[in-house]
């Protein structure tokens, strides 16, 4: 029928535009691409400037290692990493690494054992199957040797040392335990405190539990899904999620101490400084409130987009990172902008605090401007906004 | 091609996500607001997939006449000429057929888009939903969605049985709805048709959303439902469903076959019987009519008395 010359073109235009319908719908589906908050730690800082990947940089700038790229892991399955969402975790000798990824696989390698241009062949990785995406990030107790590490609705303790001995023999066995089972996915890290493993899940729980039992020693019930990390300051347990509000928990008892309402969810955890947390909310909202009280000091909509990364507060000033790639110091005295910077890069991951410097782990390199080499920031000046970078993992 | 995905994404996608989020926040379970979208979207497409079912009959019924056309006139411009004045006639538009076809792919598109955002595993698609929601608090209230239904998760491909479900509905609604050819070659194709297109969606859906796939099934299901009844309903011939037998699976279907050839045939004679042809070309050209039962009694009662 299509040999009719005039019913040629419509057909053929219709057909295009589904295909670029079809083109645009791939391109723009929210695979996962993981925001791992940068860790210093030994001289290096770890980042993941891209999905499921790991990038170590030395101080100068250069590149020290990239996981999985440069070493070898022995399970064939695991060897497809797709999303790094919650921060690595050293050893307690500083040897070995262990990061969890989006695939339900935790990881375990030696840096030392990869030296450039020294390495003949790549070095030996170990690799530990879990139930579910681990989208939280790892906590060592080093006097237990224990790894915990929460995987789709699972809380699991891992010895740690045994995890790392896998790394020479494959077949090494791993003391691994489910500790706990929450009633919906959890995507927040666990902490250790005072005797007591925290978590939160998106069944709205706050669990307290025994870090070797895995009993559970109080529960706080939000009305909605809990996704922050829990942040302990003083007595007192800060977690956040889909309820648009911050919880102040009882860390004893788990009773409820306050609650604050934003207009959107709370995703990230607060950054605490003198008597007052900072909280950053999805209508790119910014908030003060009173630790003791629960009450708003005040507030400032920042108007750059959802802010889910948790907020840095160093050098008087409060640094906030959002999904469109704005990165924005405030003065909170004057609760009013000191300076921001645009990225061409999402800013979903938590910023973190080294020295005098707040760490950011951007989704990508970015160009400053056409001409230039791309770059992946690491760090911002909290007072001046100035940032800092490096080409060498880009 | 930007413009082009601005476009789609603000009025076909997003809608159809506040759209997806409201039912499930309203019915607490998102594999209920998958069934209740299907029919929402199936009924705002009735009238084109009646005219589609109208003009894809309407076509088996001048293929004989083509065929004829085609060995007539050797000349490609005047055979053009001719089909064209006989599709004129007939008042059928030969891209007609594929009418829901082409309304059916951007939706299809747009729901993938709806399910991968709306109950996507990913953090990250809760961060694109957020941006989607309108601005209204009740639409966040149930999120995260709850993307459980039955024995799979809507955002996650089901590895065995919606695959299945989903290529045996498309193989059942394509035998229902396609009639045998009277051309051997041609009736090889559509056998081939007919096994390829439910294997390919089946396998597809291996690697879609379950939201997706349990779209599809339910809206084969309906699409089922509305070709029987378009088709006079009567006796369902199981043997040739599952092609041990030639007959269609709707011998009622063949009845209103033959009816439209007779006033095919009746429209090829228009020059020389003008008060014989009147009414039934007036009939053709009312698609959006066909379709109820009651539309189809009146329809059989003027044939009849044509032919009278």
């Amino acid at each position: 029928m299509f040999h009719v010359k005039q019913r040629r073109i419509p057909g053929l235009l219709a057909l295009s535009v589904l295909v670029l319908l079809s083109a645009t719908a791939c391109a723009q589906a929210a695979g996962a691409r993981g925001w791992a908050g940068a860790v210093q730690e030994n001289n290096l800082l770890l980042v993941s400037p891209s999905g499921g990947h790991l990038a170590a940089i030395n101080r100068d700038g250069s590149q020290a290692w990239r996981f999985p790229d440069f070493w070898r892991i022995a399970d064939g399955r695991a060897d497809n990493l797709r999303a790094i969402y919650g921060e690595p975790v050293f050893s307690a000798d500083g040897r070995v690494v262990f990061v969890g990824d989006y695939n339900g696989y935790v990881y375990a390698f030696r840096p030392s054992d990869y030296q450039e241009g020294v390495t003949a062949e790549s070095p030996p990785a170990a690799s530990l199957k879990l139930n579910g995406a681990v989208i939280g990030g790892l906590a060592l107790d080093a006097p237990t040797d224990t790894l915990y590490v929460t995987s789709g609705k699972r809380v699991y303790s891992i010895r740690a040392s045994e995890f790392a001995k896998r790394i020479d023999d494959r077949n090494a066995s791993v003391r691994t335990a489910v500790l706990f089972e929450a009633g919906d996915d959890i995507w927040s890290t666990p902490v250790l405190e005072d005797g007591k493993l925290l978590v939160t899940s998106l069944d709205g729980g706050l669990y307290a539990l025994d870090p070797v039992t895995g009993s559970v020693a109080w529960t706080f019930r939000a009305e909605k899904g809990l996704a922050s990390t829990p942040l302990v300051t003083g007595s007192t347990v800060l977690v956040s999620g889909f309820g648009s509000a911050l919880y102040a928990v009882d860390a004893d008892s788990g009773s409820l101490k306050w609650s604050f309402s934003a207009s959107h969810w709370i995703w990230g955890r607060a950054a605490v400084d003198s008597g007052t947390a900072y909280v950053a909310d999805f209508a790119g909202n910014v908030y003060a409130i009173d630790l003791g009280s629960g009450s708003q000091r005040w507030t400032l909509d920042v108007g750059r987009g959802p802010l889910r990364a948790s907020p840095a507060f160093l050098r008087g000033t409060l640094v906030v990172g959002s999904d469109d790639g704005w990165l924005v110091g405030i003065d909170p005295s004057t609760q009013a902008k000191r300076w921001e910077k645009k990225l061409d890069a999402s800013l979903n991951a938590d910023l973190g605090v080294a020295g005098d410097q707040v760490l950011i782990a951007p989704s990508r390199c970015v160009r400053p401007d056409p001409d230039a080499e791309r770059i992946y920031y690491t760090r911002v000046d909290p007072v001046s906004g100035e940032l800092q970078g490096t080409e060498a993992i880009c | 091609m930007e413009l082009i995905g601005d476009f789609f994404s603000t009025f076909l996608i997003t809608p159809l996500i506040n759209l997806f989020v409201l039912l499930t926040t309203l019915t607490g379970n998102a594999g209920v607001a998958v069934i209740l979208l299907t029919v929402l979207i199936r009924a705002v497409t009735l009238p084109l997939t009646l005219k589609q079912m109208h003009q894809t009959r309407m076509m088996m019924a001048l293929a004989p006449r083509m065929q004829e056309i085609q060995k007539k006139y050797r000349d490609p411009r005047r055979r053009s000429e001719e089909q064209m004045k006989l599709y004129r006639e007939a008042g059928v538009s030969p891209l007609g057929c594929f009418s829901t076809f082409l309304l059916q792919f951007p939706i299809l598109i747009a729901l993938y888009r709806t399910f991968v955002i709306s109950v996507g595993e990913t953090p990250e698609s809760l961060i694109k939903l957020s941006e989607r929601l309108y601005s209204w608090d009740y639409l966040r209230s149930g999120l995260p969605l709850p993307a459980d239904f039955l024995w799979f998760h809507l955002g996650r491909p089901d590895p065995f049985v919606l695959p299945l479900l989903v290529a045996s509905s498309t193989y059942v609604l394509q035998k229902m709805s396609t009639m045998p050819s009277m051309d051997e070659r041609q009736r090889a194709q559509a056998s081939l048709m007919n096994l390829m297109m439910p294997l390919f969606f089946g396998w597809i859906t291996l690697t879609l959303p379950s939201g997706l796939g349990l779209y599809y099934v339910l809206s084969n299901f309906i699409g089922m439902g509305m070709q029987y009844a378009y088709s006079g309903g009567g006796p369902f011939n199981w043997r040739a469903l599952i092609g041990l037998s030639q007959e269609p699976v709707l011998p009622r279907a063949l009845e209103a076959r033959q009816r439209r050839m007779e006033q095919v045939k009746r429209l090829g004679r228009g020059d020389e019987e003008p008060e014989e042809t009147q009414e039934p070309e007036e009939e053709t050209r009312r698609p959006a009519k066909v379709g109820t039962a009651a539309s189809g009694k009146r329809r059989r009662r003027r044939y009849g008395r044509g032919r009278r």
